[in-house]
């Protein structure tokens, strides 16, 4: 699996922040204690929507408590994700509500020496409710008469009236639909629903808040974005930037859903600065399931067809449950109108997407971003036409998926560039060859209770959102490289590691340019007040992104090494190399052909010290101008259970087109994972919610909600992944990204499976055995009454 | 106010009488009071094994465990895995080695449940790790790497 | 909403280690006390707030409680560990629906920690070993201080969360009375995930003589109530040579004997349904244990 073009790079290493992982010595910011903290609770609402009437914190404060109500924390309408430029950020909420839109919406929090003595503190409060009209479905919330859940919300600085709950909308056109489905000699219509999945991240949303002597404050927080947090921060609070410090820190899980400053973080700061104490605020996990879920989607699509399986046109409708905030509606109807458009050439398109406020938990991004949902229905689609047209699945896709030298959306209608690296053709022939695809055979001949089936699903995800031209979503990464004046190199970057291994990639790429052994290269803690800007780690863009501007700054700091190094050991700069030495621990600078010429990169930091020539350091803020697609295929085999309709994964062999791999092991680790979770998408998860009540049917426990285990997956010998043989040009050393590439296609593949299984077509995920039950229930009555 | 009472425990080999309210959990003592927090509150249901400690060598959720109901007993945290000296456990070498570390949320619940299951039998077939480790969930890595992580140290 | 991770409720824990103690308890509390053993079901409701004792009762230092002994019936102390139900199982195979009940609840740290006691107090329509036990024609023995009294575990469960139980008893033993030569007994269920809480269970015992089944008894969880007997099934099915069209003869008559509802965890549909599909491959693995036996 090593790569020979490089030292460390594609080789198989420890993680460095492993050690501390597998000793329990890891601290993340639901383990950060301070001395003098206080422990926050958040009385929450059992209405889905309601005017708050009264509130009355006495109670509370006799026992000592720190309280604060909507009427003590800023007006100032805010929205949690900050990645959007301020012109295309919606903001509907305010630090605490103005009313209430969905059940477990905090409304009053309260701080004590201890969680017991905030949970009595609740208890002892008077709040009191108007409860209004709810409503859970967005095509209800659409018709005339609905209950309102915002009348207006702010559009970067303009007030935008809310009419019929539309939170926003888009469309994407090219070319004439209505002429391409004519063109066709097949025109196939569905209708595709995917569920409000819940991240399941183990760690429960965290923050801690310590207000500092001179009016700032320090935050520890669960964030993907500790720039954006304290940007936000300094909007809300009216505090100078440079007195917000958010520290980075490890982040048990996110999967998007700390993609945003979480609403809790305001919630603690406004607590903390009124306690001028430090206060602690972690989610349980009821309070967390109420708090985010995955974008739902409701998709219409219809696609036209030649006889030869060329597709002539496609027209995707959805409609997405965004629940009670609308956190990044605009953005990610964009991606979904670029997911659909950039999966299959289509020569006439239209893409219609429209957000719609429920009083529910609000959704946001949840690895894919509306890309697995759109996946799910095209991949779908790609075997109905595939099967009417009597073409080979894979024939059909190699015919029609946008590929090398075209260009590709990637991020939506505003973000376009030109694919240069594409694994696709060799992805689909290798994993048909790796699942047995030739075993696959025919629906209608397979009898017996239990039947398996083989499904194949392709997909893609971009790497970052960069792209030529400044568009609606801000991309860039700051990092700082330095040589120590042993040798030894400190990394300092704003990036975060979801657990994927970006960090260690990033350290990677710094000893390969520098020649230094990797574990000489150390990745600093950080925090905003010593790093330049990173937007987000996000959008699939911590190696591809975030590692090119660790590369850009181990660059310039080569130059100065080199630089250095020509005057000690007298040799044109631009002839020398550098080299690891392992044995020796130590990176070496050196002549080729030239044993004389040669010195330790140690001795060039240290005689730079002693000599007063500076520090080998630079800095580099850089901006990816492309995103390109890291290309994903899956193969899943499952078993049907007919009679109980149970659905098991066997088999799968998943692959990503991720450029040069920079961690194997890790990078295999996120196929495997997004491979799990997309089974999960496909087969099992959704929060669903009590009509009357509005409350989740599961009660926010995982009792009821579940994920799956180690038993449910597939065995070591029947899974497998590989990476195609790709470079990326514009990635740093040739590198994409996975991330969330590794689910994005999993759902369309079990879907398919199932149907090569029995025949029957399940356009309703999570595709649960109480579904596949009523299905083949109706399927036989149909066949029945047809004879 | 409930009444304290001195609860005597052994954690990782240590002698501890912490005080206690009679409705702590075992999780909320070794978090807060000891500082341990190795041990992880993830679901509090009892569904996710984040909690996992070995009590008398048995592992068993903590944070469905009053602190005063294990009185006496012999506690091992995550941090007690290792030896004292720092080196790792052979189990903690293979989560390393196998890339079978991703967020690390669940990893201390995940390498106890490990080391139960090793001690009760040196070389588990896949299916039996797989039971194993049924009630420890992991939203990362889709289980494959800590499977091969454990049964590496198989016999 | 409550809060799944401290303890909010305040209650004083007591830990009787002798019968007397604990029944002096329980008059002198009366419903302020709730008795826990493994904690795996009281914690969650007292985090769920759904009970709030002021007195928590632990009984699982009372030595009587915790011993398993056999004369014929098999004697299984309420405080005795899952854990060392399943070990003693592994060893008989006579219990085998019982092995196949523990062997089926999700959790190793669950099944460390829980109690047989614990599962049938809990009284879930849907408990593994409860189902298991009442097809093996458990019987419960209550103590409270003006005595004792022995209940067949079918009259113990009374609905959802409910026994038979009088304030001051409490649980101290189940007898599991000798089964009876050629008989074989499974127990299936159908989860979400594996290990996951039964949508819908099953539990056979069945004597034969390899052809004809002689006596059964048939147990469904999470279609109901309680656990349910399905006696129209067992009277059915007695005496019967058993082939396919017996066989869906009795599936029929359990599924219109059961009355599932639809909840968080399935649909009624689904339950009716499944029932059949779920009982016909229950008692075929019993029936293929009676056959292996010498």
């Amino acid at each position: 699996m090593n790569d020979d073009r490089f030292d460390v790079i594609g080789r198989v290493t420890r993680r460095q922040d492993g050690h501390a992982m597998v000793t329990g010595r890891q601290l993340y910011s639901s383990d950060i204690s301070l001395p003098n903290m206080l422990q926050a609770r958040v009385l929450r609402s059992p209405y889905p929507h309601a005017r708050i009437a009264a509130i009355d914190t006495s109670g509370a404060e006799r026992l000592g408590a720190v309280c604060v109500t909507p009427e003590d924390v800023p007006r100032v309408k805010y929205n949690e994700r900050q990645v959007s430029v301020p012109a295309k950020t919606y903001r509907d909420r305010t630090v605490l509500p103005d009313k209430i839109r969905h059940v477990g919406q905090g409304v009053v929090a309260v701080a004590a020496r201890t969680e017991a003595l905030a949970d009595k503190a609740l208890d002892a409060l008077d709040v009191g409710f108007e409860s209004l009209p709810a409503v859970f479905d967005p095509h209800e919330a659409m018709r005339d008469g609905a209950p309102q859940l915002h009348d207006a919300v702010m559009l970067g600085e303009t007030v935008l009236p809310i009419e019929r709950n539309i939170a926003c909308s888009r469309e994407a056109v090219e070319g004439d639909v209505a002429r391409g489905l004519e063109e066709a000699d097949l025109v196939v219509e569905n209708e595709f629903t995917t569920g409000r999945a819940y991240h399941g991240q183990l760690e429960s949303k965290a923050v801690v808040c310590r207000p500092e002597a001179d009016g700032g404050i320090t935050v520890w927080a669960t964030t993907q974005s500790i720039h954006n947090t304290r940007q936000l921060l300094g909007i809300l609070f009216d505090i100078p930037l440079s007195k917000i410090n958010v520290q980075r820190v490890p982040i048990g899980g996110s999967f998007g859903s700390s993609i945003q400053m979480n609403s809790s973080v305001a919630i603690c700061v406004a607590l903390a600065l009124k306690a001028q104490k430090p206060v602690k605020l972690v989610l349980t996990r009821e309070e967390d399931m109420y708090d985010h879920c995955k974008y739902p989607s409701n998709i219409h699509l219809t696609y036209g067809v030649k006889r030869d399986g060329t597709l002539t046109a496609g027209h995707l409708k959805t409609v997405v449950d965004i629940g009670g905030h609308n956190i990044q509606a605009y953005p990610l109807l964009g991606c979904m109108a670029g997911w659909f458009v950039s999966l299959y050439r289509l020569p006439h398109l239209k893409f219609e997407g429209t957000a719609v406020y429920t009083n529910k938990a609000p959704a946001c991004a949840m690895q894919g971003y509306g890309n697995p949902q759109v996946t799910f229905a095209v991949e779908s689609m790609m075997d109905t036409i595939a099967e009417a047209l009597d073409i080979d699945p894979i024939d059909l896709r190699l015919k029609n998926y946008v590929g090398l030298g075209e260009t590709f959306w990637g991020q939506g209608p505003t973000v376009r560039s030109v694919i240069r690296s594409c694994g696709v053709e060799e992805m689909l022939l290798k994993g048909r060859a790796m699942v047995g695809w030739e075993r696959r055979g025919s629906p209608a001949r397979k009898t017996g209770r239990f039947r398996r089936g083989i499904g194949v699903g392709r997909g893609f995800h971009t790497s970052g959102t960069g792209a030529p031209t400044p568009g609606e979503v801000i991309d860039y990464s700051t990092a700082m490289v330095k040589i120590n004046e042993d040798g030894s190199v400190d990394c300092l970057t704003a990036l975060m590691c979801h657990g994927g291994g970006t960090l260690e990639a990033g350290a990677k790429m710094v000893a390969e340019e520098l020649g230094v052994p990797l574990d000489r290269v150390g990745i600093s803690p950080s925090n905003t007040r010593s790093t330049g800007y990173d937007v987000c780690t996000h959008a699939t863009r911590g190696v591809y992104c975030g590692g090119a501007s660790l590369l850009r700054a181990a660059q310039d700091v080569k130059k100065i090494l080199l630089d250095f190094a020509s005057r000690i050991i007298d040799v044109n700069p631009e002839a020398l190399k550098v080299q690891p030495d392992t044995s020796r621990g130590q990176g070496f600078v050196f002549l080729p052909g030239a044993p004389a010429k040669r010195i330790s990169v140690a001795e060039v930091a240290k005689t730079a010290q002693i000599k007063g020539w500076g520090s080998i350091i630079a800095v580099v803020s850089h901006r990816q101008v492309n995103c390109p697609p890291c290309f994903v295929v899956n193969f899943v085999e499952v078993e049907v259970d007919t009679a109980t309709g149970q659905i098991r994964p066997v088999r799968a062999v998943a692959a990503v087109d991720a450029g040069t791999v920079i961690n194997p092991d890790l990078a295999a680790g996120q196929l495997e994972g997004g491979l799990c979770r997309g089974i999960g998408l496909a087969l099992l998860e959704d929060t669903t919610y009590k009509p009357d009540s509005g409350e989740l049917t599961c009660g926010g426990y995982l009792t009821d909600y579940k994920i799956y285990t180690a038993q449910d997956m597939p065995s070591l010998e029947d899974l497998s992944t590989f990476f195609a043989d790709t470079y990326e040009p514009s990635g740093p050393f040739g590198a994409k990204g996975v991330g969330e590439a590794a689910n994005n296609a999993t759902a369309g593949a079990v879907a398919n499976a199932i149907y090569n299984a029995v025949g029957v077509r399940l356009t309703e995920a999570p595709i649960t055995p109480e579904r596949v039950l009523s299905a083949l229930t109706r399927e036989a009555e149909q066949l029945q009454q047809g004879r | 106010m409930m009444t304290k009472r001195r609860v005597t425990l052994t954690v990782n080999g240590e002698h501890v009488e912490p005080l206690v309210e009679a409705n702590a959990l075992l999780v909320n003592v070794l978090r807060e009071e000891l500082q341990l927090t190795g041990t992880k509150y993830c679901c509090g249901t009892g569904q996710c094994g984040g909690c996992t400690v070995l009590v008398n060598g048995e592992p068993i959720l903590s944070c469905l465990t009053l602190a005063a109901a294990v009185d006496g007993a012999d506690i091992v945290t995550i941090e007690g895995v290792a030896e004292p000296d720092g080196s790792l456990d052979p189990i903690q070498e293979a989560f390393l080695d196998h890339g079978a570390v991703q967020c690390g949320f669940c990893t201390p619940g995940m390498i106890l449940m490990a080391k139960d299951l090793l001690a009760h039998d040196p070389s588990p077939s896949e299916e039996q790790i797989r039971e194993h480790l049924r009630g420890n969930l992991c939203r990362c890595t889709g289980y494959h790497r800590i499977v091969k992580a454990i049964g590496s140290c198989g016999q | 909403m409550g809060n799944t991770r401290i303890l909010t409720r305040e209650f004083e824990y007591v830990a009787p280690e002798t019968m007397p103690e604990l029944l002096a308890l329980l008059d002198r509390h009366g419903p302020a006390a709730t008795i826990i053993a493994g904690g795996t079901d009281v914690v969650p409701q007292l985090k769920y707030e759904t009970i709030s004792p002021d007195y928590l009762i632990d009984v699982t230092k009372i030595a009587e409680l915790c011993t398993v002994r056999r004369d014929g019936t098999l004697h299984i102390g309420a405080a005795v560990k899952l854990r060392d139900v399943k070990a003693y199982c592994r060893d008989h195979e006579i219990y085998a629906c019982l092995d196949d009940a523990l062997g089926s609840i999700g959790q190793v740290q669950v099944v460390n920690m829980g109690t047989l006691g614990g599962n049938l107090c809990t009284a879930s329509p849907a408990a593994d070993a409860a189902l298991a036990l009442l097809v093996l024609e458990a019987q419960v023995r209550l103590i409270g201080s003006s005595g004792e009294r022995i209940v067949a575990l079918d009259a113990f469960f009374r609905g959802p969360k409910l026994t038979c139980m009088e304030p001051g008893e409490v649980l101290a033993e189940i007898q599991v009375p000798a089964v009876a030569d050629h008989t074989g007994s499974a127990f299936r269920k159908i989860g979400r995930v594996a290990g996951d809480i039964s949508k819908i269970s099953c539990a056979v015992a069945v004597q034969s003589d390899g052809e004809r089944c002689l006596s059964c008894r048939i147990g469904m969880g999470a279609v109901g109530p309680t656990p349910m007997r399905m006696p129209g099934v067992e009277q059915l099915l007695s005496g019967r040579a058993i082939d396919t069209d017996v066989m869906d003869e009795a599936a029929d008559r359990l599924a219109a004997d059961i009355s599932p509802l639809t909840d968080a965890r399935s649909t009624e549909f689904y339950r009716r349904r499944v029932s059949r599909v779920l009982f016909k491959d229950t008692f075929d693995q019993a029936w293929k244990r009676v056959q292996r036996q010498p």
